[in-house]
């Protein structure tokens, strides 16, 4: 009997991770039904989460893509097409987004692939993308790994984690920091931020830098933190893929009574209004470096900003603007494409030059990466729950504030 | 050191909570109840509501939680385990992960939590972010009250299972159904009382940690693996094993993270470890009976 129960619970142990690992929620938003070739739409794939924990940032794609191809739509589409997108849902798990790429790529109708969200599954839709020789346009995925090689068919539109922080990097070359703490989150994401980014400006400054890794979803972040305390660094750097996480860290930071003069996120999970609303106050002053969000000042952007909120009810973010754009481009490359066809498109993607409202877009091979834009990159900072551009100085709304210490 | 150990001690405590309703399920029934976390995550859910409608203390709202955990974990008992339980011991452990998608799924439903994260506002909340200073500790406010609060309840817990009939019911029916049946014991009443009891159990530990962690649908799966690990760590179905090897793996977490170098990256494999030396060395668990 004993023995039976133990096999028992081995299985459920096992299948627990299972469950664990695959989430169980098999929901896609859109059928392929309607696949028959249809004269009248020209189909996008789009790859997000749309169950599961991470449901809310595929949420935020969704409402960004559906207000762009409203718009486009609108104006009679493209070359007289309706644009159309066919969603597959990643759960934001790798294994899980690589299955829902290859089911989209399998359409014949589907001449290009968006989304990705993570990094994780943002390198396995590049992969499928790749070897089945369909156009992928990244717009939110950051791993530098999706653009760094000779890509023929994977092209970015937003910066990669190496590139959010390159202000910093030269903020920090202007005024070196004493000290520095890395608080790094263990997936694809802090690999990069670390690896394509931090890491070469480690190494050359040689300001002393200790480095802590954490589990992505930890519960208990405050041993992370107490350690971080006990080298008493000038600078605290944390990377989080998403707001929980970035929650947990400065809540932590605070209950281990840690007090450097900046918290420094880059961007994710540090760049969303979801940070400055689950942390509250104890976000004040925390500074993140990220994709810039694009030009406030645009009125191009202020329509975008209004038309959003009004439909959504709340303000876009990050996320809703590189959307956005992405759509934007899609529908531009597809007005350039001689043959509609995969390959006709990348090539028209290829040629891209255009201004959106997160900026000029160009893929370019530079350095090690292929088919990246050049985006631009910022400081900015939480203040009383809204996030302004503190670096460089000719984007700057405020001055940077130093920490003042927990009350 | 005696901060890493309070840390420790004081997530140890949730954990223990959480697997002492696991234990205390399969030790009567020898059912392993895979949607246990997700009792967590609608514990943490009726606290947000209560929190963001009324205003109430999560800690005041565990006197709503219980009940409602209790009647959803005694009605799924007597409605669906309880059948499945006639066939073999693997269609009620595939029975309960099918509910725990269900039930996961269910709550990512706009009507419920829907697919975001949910937490605490944090202005009107006494708990936001508050840290209570012991001596030079720096220990959370809410799980240091929550510590306290599994302490009172493991305690009345105790006396339940040895002062009341009930619970003298519980226990002849752990040890052996077929002769509590024949003594005059409802056997399948009690196992649902048994098993609304540990969902109520899940649900105080959601009423803690809502507190201080986000909600969100699929939050279950987070605790119901450590919930496992020690459960079998302590032993299986006995409760101090469940209330020790709670402690033991907070604090085995806590200060493998503070002392090992680069430790906090690897968090789960101390738990994990210490779960294979206790299989390897002693696998009826640390209080477990043995053969």
């Amino acid at each position: 009997m004993k023995k039976k129960l133990f096999t028992v619970i081995s299985i459920a142990a096992i299948s627990s991770l299972i469950v664990a690992g695959c989430g169980g929620k098999e929901v896609t938003s859109s059928s392929n039904s309607n696949a028959t070739v249809n004269g009248g739409t020209i189909k996008i794939g789009a790859v997000l989460p749309l169950t599961g924990g991470s449901a809310v940032f595929g949420e935020k794609f969704k409402q960004a893509y559906s207000l762009a191809l409203e718009e486009i739509n609108a104006k009679g589409g493209v070359k007289g097409k309706k644009l159309e997108i066919v969603y597959e849902d990643s759960q934001e798990k790798p294994a899980v987004g690589k299955t829902a790429a290859e089911k989209l790529v399998s359409n014949k109708d589907i001449l290009i692939l968006i989304g990705g969200r993570s990094s994780g599954v943002t390198l396995q839709e590049a992969a499928v993308a790749e070897e089945n020789k369909v156009p992928y346009l990244i717009e939110h995925g950051s791993s530098d790994l999706a653009t760094i090689g000779d890509k023929k068919y994977v092209f970015r539109l937003n910066p990669t984690s190496g590139m959010y922080t390159e202000t910093l990097r030269k903020m920090f070359k202007e005024n070196p920091p004493k000290s520095i703490a890395y608080v790094n989150v263990d997936n694809a994401f802090g690999e990069a931020a670390y690896q394509y980014g931090l890491k070469g400006y480690f190494e050359e400054s040689k300001v002393p830098v200790t480095i802590e890794k954490y589990k992505a979803g930890e519960l208990d972040l405050k041993p992370v933190m107490e350690k971080v305390k006990a080298q008493n660094p000038e600078v605290v750097i944390m990377t989080a893929g998403d707001d929980n996480d970035a929650t947990q860290l400065i809540k932590a930071a605070k209950e281990a009574n840690l007090s450097p003069k900046y918290f420094i996120g880059t961007g994710a999970g540090h760049s969303i209004i979801g940070f400055a609303k689950q942390a509250g106050a104890l976000s004040n002053t925390v500074l993140t470096a990220g994709p810039w969000h694009g030009n406030k000042k645009d009125p191009k952007w202020q329509e975008f900003n209004k038309k959003f909120t009004e439909k959504f009810a709340h303000e876009p973010g990050e996320h809703e603007v590189e959307g956005y754009a992405a759509i934007y481009v899609i529908a531009d490359t597809l007005s350039r494409t001689k043959n509609l066809d995969r390959e006709g498109v990348r090539e028209a993607l290829a040629q891209t030059d255009m201004d959106t409202i997160f900026g000029h877009i160009k893929f370019e091979k530079f350095g090690s990466y292929s088919n990246q834009n050049k985006a631009i990159t910022d400081v900015s900072q939480w203040i009383d729950g809204k996030l302004y551009t503190v670096y460089p100085t000719q984007y700057a709304e405020k001055q940077i504030v130093p920490f003042k210490g927990w009350k | 050191m005696l901060q890493t150990l309070a840390d420790g001690l004081l997530i140890g405590g949730i954990y223990a909570v959480i697997a002492l309703g696991l234990t205390l399920i399969f030790g009567v029934m020898r059912v392993i109840n895979m949607a246990h976390g997700e009792f967590v995550m609608i514990g943490m859910f009726v606290s947000y509501l209560l929190f963001s409608k009324l205003g109430v203390d999560p800690f005041v709202s565990i006197l709503i939680t219980v009940p409602a955990c209790f009647v959803i974990g005694f009605f799924l008992y007597r409605l669906f385990v309880e059948k499945a339980l006639r066939a073999s011991e693997e269609n009620t452990l595939l029975l309960t992960a099918g509910t725990s998608i269900f039930i996961a799924n269910l709550m990512a439903l706009p009507a419920f939590i829907g697919p975001k994260f949910l937490r605490l506002s944090s202005e009107n909340l006494y708990w936001a972010n508050k840290v209570w200073y012991v001596g030079g500790i720096s220990l959370n406010a809410a799980m240091a009250a929550g510590f306290l609060v599994t302490g009172v309840i493991i305690f009345v817990l105790h006396l339940l299972l040895m002062k009341t009939d009930t619970g003298f019911a519980i226990r002849a029916s752990a040890q052996d159904p077929t002769a509590a049946t024949i003594m005059g014991v409802n056997v399948p009443f009690i196992s649902g009382i048994t098993f609304g009891l540990g969902a109520a159990f899940a649900g105080v530990a959601g009423n803690i940690l809502s507190a201080n962690y986000p909600i969100y649908a699929a939050i279950g799966t987070l605790f119901v693996v450590k919930a496992f690990v020690i459960v079998v760590l302590g032993g299986m179905g006995s409760i101090p094993g469940a209330a020790v090897g709670g402690l033991i793996l907070g604090v085995t977490e806590s200060f493998g993270s503070a002392y090992v170098p680069h430790g906090t990256g690897f968090r789960d494999v101390f738990g994990l470890v210490i779960f294979l030396l206790v299989l390897l060395f002693r696998p009826q668990g640390l209080f477990g009976k043995g053969h």
